[in-house]
């Protein structure tokens, strides 16, 4: 409710940068996150605006990221880029493994929501949201948390999830995790986290909140979704080796609908952006056939 | 120019050894204070440039400090510190060391609050040893230097808010190693880094950094290795110079100094004792060519001392043989004139009484002539064996010419000189000749002067002149064949001993001055016709100076040419003056040396002209005409084919052989007046003349008689068949010829 409400008072005190055709934004887009920016290039208004968010600790910069906004805006579509701020200011760096995080994930959902609503109070009613990675599980958490109407589909790509075992996530850091949360100003630690080995200094808090995205709750959260949801995964992603192939399958099993690119990595690089992107093409003209 | 001076060999050498030593050390000594220039030079350099590396190294490091610092109040995490601090202690702690951004070499970063805070000094307060303290100074870079071991760098860039540029939200502040940074960003190849030090503690500005930072350059490794080796170098080739200098003087002493001084010592010996045998040295020398010199100079040595043995030897026997005549084996004239001038040089010390005799054999050329060289030589060698067993032993013999002996006398009376010479003449006239097959009676003629001891030494030197003419007086007496010039007084010495006759002599053979012709009629028996021989006289204010002295003199003095020129210049004088009147003949005189002279036609070709008016008769002595017959032949028939007459002189008075008259190229003979005297003897010898006479007057020749003095000589004359005759009986020499009354 706090969340929702803050939301709502930034979207009238949120002071937009200039919104031309290819702009960085500075935007608050939550009331517990600092200044944040994002990469907003204006396209065609009768096609969908498309939001695309990084992956883990990137930044809108990440080339994958980039790469398809680019070609997006090339298509005619209006896209925006937003950095989540991870606590940072403005930032415009990716955050290493031994950076000091703080942030939790709930600010990010927050960040996410402010940049939905950002999209909306810019005229933009018919948003596709599109993530990379961790970026698409948030996505996810925050549609789960809270569809607005503009939201018209959901691309997930390289969709995983940040719990599990088989990620490295040592039940001992868990235990940690969860004794310091019970003790005030409980110094940051180093934890397994993702590709983060024993590196990854952090919160409690912070660490321990994004763990509540496991395998099952991605799945389920698929099934939950009440918009048209998109998955396009790698067939040669390296997370395999940690996940399974048969990550594959459960995504099939959902409702989403899964796309697989043939030798794709986890980035989608080289020849297979192409691929990714005429995907995501055929994807957005398959909606905007929809909603005409 | 300059005049070179020798030196010895062993100065030379050490002079040159010095001298190159001392270029050497020159050289080397050169070269070391070079090498101390150049090695100066680079340190110098060094410093210069490690001061210019000191200070670029600064501006980078402190420029790449201060990009850091940039980057770092760029930095995402510096600004979510700033603004959410919270975790500063733990970002400041595990993280910013691990972040790229953090340098080996910092100390310390700090974040400050816009007001200068520290952000954790509140959490954990910190000391000063990092250098960044709790509040920010107002200074953005310094230096902190904190003795002994941190000398820091401070720099200091404050952090604008991203939303506001102008928005201050902190600042970053550092604190670096200084001497860790300047390492880091640089290499040093002319500092020596580990010297770099601040000279005072504290904080230091920037502008202070010249003042207080001293420094010292690397030691080039390259350039002092190279003075390590120069100096080695030089020290090692003195060392080795000296030594070789040594040994070059030792092994140049040992072949050649010691060669040459030995050499030059075993010289200086030789010169020293030139008629010494000396030994080489018996040291053998190293070259080979010293060794050879050695014994080619032992060997040339050994040849000059026998060589001059030899030539001793040699000297002596041909000391000797000059010496000694090789016919008689006595002494002969070189060794007389030795004899007789060491006589008169001593005479003037130790004065003696000199006797001086000669003796020689008379009609000696003509015995030789008859009988042959052979016999003669037998003559002369019986007369000298005669004379060495009549002298005292010891008294030496001398052979001064062909038949002419001489015995120089000291300490004898004159009675003892007459006495031995009467005894050498009885020897000699005892001795049997006949066994030489000579049938001849050989007489011999012995002449002797005397000087006592007390009459100068001038007088010891007309001796041998006086003896000569003693001689001519005993070989000219038909009684005593030993005559003693001492007991006479006569016209002869006196004509000898006065110097004023004798200069007037010698004046008239050299200028023709005083000379004057006397003649004297020679009248023809049948036609009473007369011509004159000219009979020469020298004049003065005084006296008439007679031939007798005159050619005495002449004789002596070897000028029998010069004074017949003079002679036949007076008779062509008065030929032209006409003293002699047209047809009147006239004869002159000339000497045995005028007479083989070549030039002698030469002479009378001015009396050519007189020819046609006067008959003129060149008179010859027999002597001349028998030595040299062929050569005077030649010229006399010469001067007969122009027109003069010839007349052999004093016929009768020497050794005439018989033999020549057939051939003699002359055309008159005139007899000695020995011959016509003799006339007046026993009928014998008369006959014999008469004989002669009659011979000469078959063979063609006018023949003329000397010494008619008396009616009586003049009958004799007519009767042994004289056809002209001369003598006072028809006048005495006169200077104008008078012709004599009938006298045929």
């Amino acid at each position: 409710m706090w969340l929702r409400i803050s939301i709502m008072c930034l979207t009238f005190i949120a002071v937009p940068a200039q919104s031309n055709k290819n702009d960085i934004i500075h935007f608050q887009a939550s009331a517990d996150s600092p200044l944040a920016q994002a990469r907003y290039i204006k396209g065609d208004p009768n096609k969908p605006t498309v939001l695309i968010l990084h992956g883990f600790l990137a930044t809108h910069h990440f080339s994958t990221v980039q790469t398809m906004q680019d070609q997006l805006s090339f298509d005619g579509y209006t896209s925006l880029t937003p950095t989540l701020t991870l606590q940072v200011p403005l930032r415009n760096q990716s955050l290493n493994c031994n950076s000091l995080h703080t942030h939790t994930l709930q600010q990010d959902l927050n960040e996410i929501q402010g940049w939905i609503k950002w999209l909306e109070n810019h005229g933009h009613q018919h948003i596709v949201l599109i993530g990379h990675s961790s970026g698409s599980q948030q996505l996810l958490e925050a549609l789960i948390q809270h569809t607005p109407a503009s939201i018209k589909a959901l691309i997930s790509t390289s969709l995983f999830y940040l719990n599990g075992e088989e990620l490295g996530i040592r039940q001992q850091d868990l235990q940690i995790a969860h004794q310091q949360l019970k003790q005030p100003h409980a110094e940051p630690q180093k934890f397994n986290f993702l590709y983060c080995q024993q590196d990854y200094l952090a919160t409690a808090e912070s660490y321990v909140s994004y763990l509540v995205i496991n395998r099952q709750r991605v799945i389920q959260q698929l099934n939950q979704l009440k918009l048209p949801s998109y998955t396009i995964m790698g067939s040669a992603d390296s997370r395999y080796q940690l996940v399974g192939k048969e990550w594959l399958g459960e995504l099939a099993k959902t409702t989403t609908n899964l796309i697989t690119i043939e030798g794709a990595n986890h980035f989608f690089a080289h020849q297979h952006e192409a691929t990714l992107h005429q995907q995501i093409q055929q994807i957005l003209v398959g909606l905007e056939a929809a909603h005409d | 120019m300059i005049k070179l001076r020798s030196m010895p060999a062993t100065h030379t050498l050490l002079t040159l050894t010095l001298l190159g030593i001392s270029v050497l050390l020159a050289i080397n000594l050169t070269l070391y204070f070079k090498g101390q220039t150049v090695q100066r030079e680079v340190h110098a350099n060094a410093e210069i440039e490690a001061q210019k590396e000191l200070f670029a190294a600064i501006d980078n490091t402190l420029q790449m400090i201060d990009l850091q610092l940039t980057k770092l109040t760029e930095w995402d995490e510096v600004h979510q510190q700033l603004q959410q601090p919270s975790y500063y202690f733990y970002w400041r702690d595990q993280r910013i060391k691990e972040s790229l951004y953090y340098q080996t070499y910092y100390e310390q970063l700090e974040l400050y609050s816009a007001d200068k805070f520290k952000l954790s000094h509140l959490k954990k307060p910190s000391g000063t040893v990092s250098g960044l303290t709790d509040t920010l100074p107002n200074v953005s870079r310094f230096f902190l230097i904190q003795p002994p071991n941190k000398d820091l760098f401070i720099a200091i860039k404050p952090v604008y808010d991203r939303a506001q540029p102008h928005g201050l939200l902190g600042y970053v502040a550092i604190s670096v190693d200084f001497y860790t940074a300047l390492r880091h960003h640089n290499q040093f190849y002319y500092l020596n880094i580990q010297e770099l030090h601040f000279n005072r503690s504290g904080l230091i500005q920037m502008h202070q950094l010249n003042e207080v930072l001293e420094f010292k350059a690397i030691s080039n490794p390259v350039s002092d290795h190279l003075w390590q080796l120069i100096q080695q170098f030089v020290f090692q080739l003195s060392a080795f110079s000296l030594f070789a200098a040594l040994i070059i003087i030792w092994v140049l002493t040992l072949l050649f100094i010691w060669p040459l001084r030995s050499l030059s010592h075993y010289l200086s010996r030789l010169r020293e004792q030139p008629n010494q045998t000396i030994t080489a040295p018996k040291h053998t020398f190293i070259i080979e060519e010293f060794e050879s010199l050695k014994n080619q100079l032992a060997d040339y040595h050994q040849a000059l001392i026998q060589a001059q043995t030899d030539l001793n030897e040699k000297n002596t026997q041909l000391w000797q043989l000059s010496r000694q005549d090789p016919l008689t084996n006595v002494l002969n004239r070189r060794a007389f004139d030795e004899a007789w001038k060491t006589l008169l040089q001593n005479h003037v010390e130790t004065p003696n009484n000199v006797g001086y005799l000669i003796l020689d054999c008379d009609h000696f050329k003509a015995l030789n002539d008859s009988y042959g060289h052979q016999t003669g030589d037998e003559i002369i060698k019986a007369a000298a064996k005669t004379l060495q067993h009549s002298l005292p032993k010891g008294l030496p013999l001398y052979r001064i010419g062909g038949d002419e002996f001489a015995i120089l006398l000291k300490d004898y009376t004159p009675n003892q000189i007459e006495q031995l010479a009467q005894k050498c003449l009885a020897d000699l006239l005892a001795y049997p000749f006949q066994q030489l097959d000579v049938k001849e009676k050989i007489c011999f003629s012995i002449g002797i002067s005397y000087a006592n001891k007390k009459q100068p030494v001038e007088h010891l030197a007309v001796l041998p002149r006086q003896a000569d003419i003693s001689m001519y007086k005993a070989k000219h007496s038909p009684h005593s064949k030993i005559h003693f010039y001492q007991h006479e007084v006569d016209t002869d010495s006196q004509s000898l001993v006065s110097s004023q006759i004798l200069n007037q002599v010698l004046a008239a053979a050299h200028t023709g001055h005083g000379v004057c012709l006397h003649y004297q009629p020679i009248c023809n028996l049948v036609s009473n016709e007369c011509y004159f021989e000219a009979l020469v006289r020298l004049t003065n204010e005084q006296q008439l100076i007679y031939p007798l002295d005159i050619f005495t003199i002449i004789a002596h003095h070897r000028l029998e040419v010069e004074f017949d020129q003079k002679v036949l210049k007076q008779l062509l004088q008065d030929l032209r003056n006409q003293v002699l009147k047209p047809g009147q003949g006239v004869s002159v005189n000339l000497s045995g040396k005028t007479l083989l002279q070549p030039f002698l036609v030469d002479l009378f070709e001015p009396f050519l002209p007189f020819l046609t008016q006067h008959k003129i008769v060149i008179e010859i002595t027999e002597t001349v005409l028998i030595d040299h017959f062929n050569e005077v032949s030649f010229t006399l028939n010469k001067l007969r084919r122009q027109g003069f007459l010839i007349a052999l002189d004093d016929f009768g008075s020497g050794y005439s052989s018989i033999r020549y008259l057939a051939h003699m190229p002359v055309d008159i003979i005139k007899f000695d007046l020995s011959l016509t005297h003799a006339l007046n003897s026993d009928d014998k010898t008369k006959h014999i003349i008469e004989a002669t006479a009659n011979m000469i007057r078959q063979a063609g020749y006018e023949l003329v008689m000397e010494g008619i003095e008396t009616p009586l000589l003049l009958n004799l004359a007519k009767q042994a068949g004289a056809t002209y005759i001369q003598g006072y009986l028809m006048g005495k020499p006169n200077i104008q010829p008078q012709t004599p009354g009938l006298v045929a």
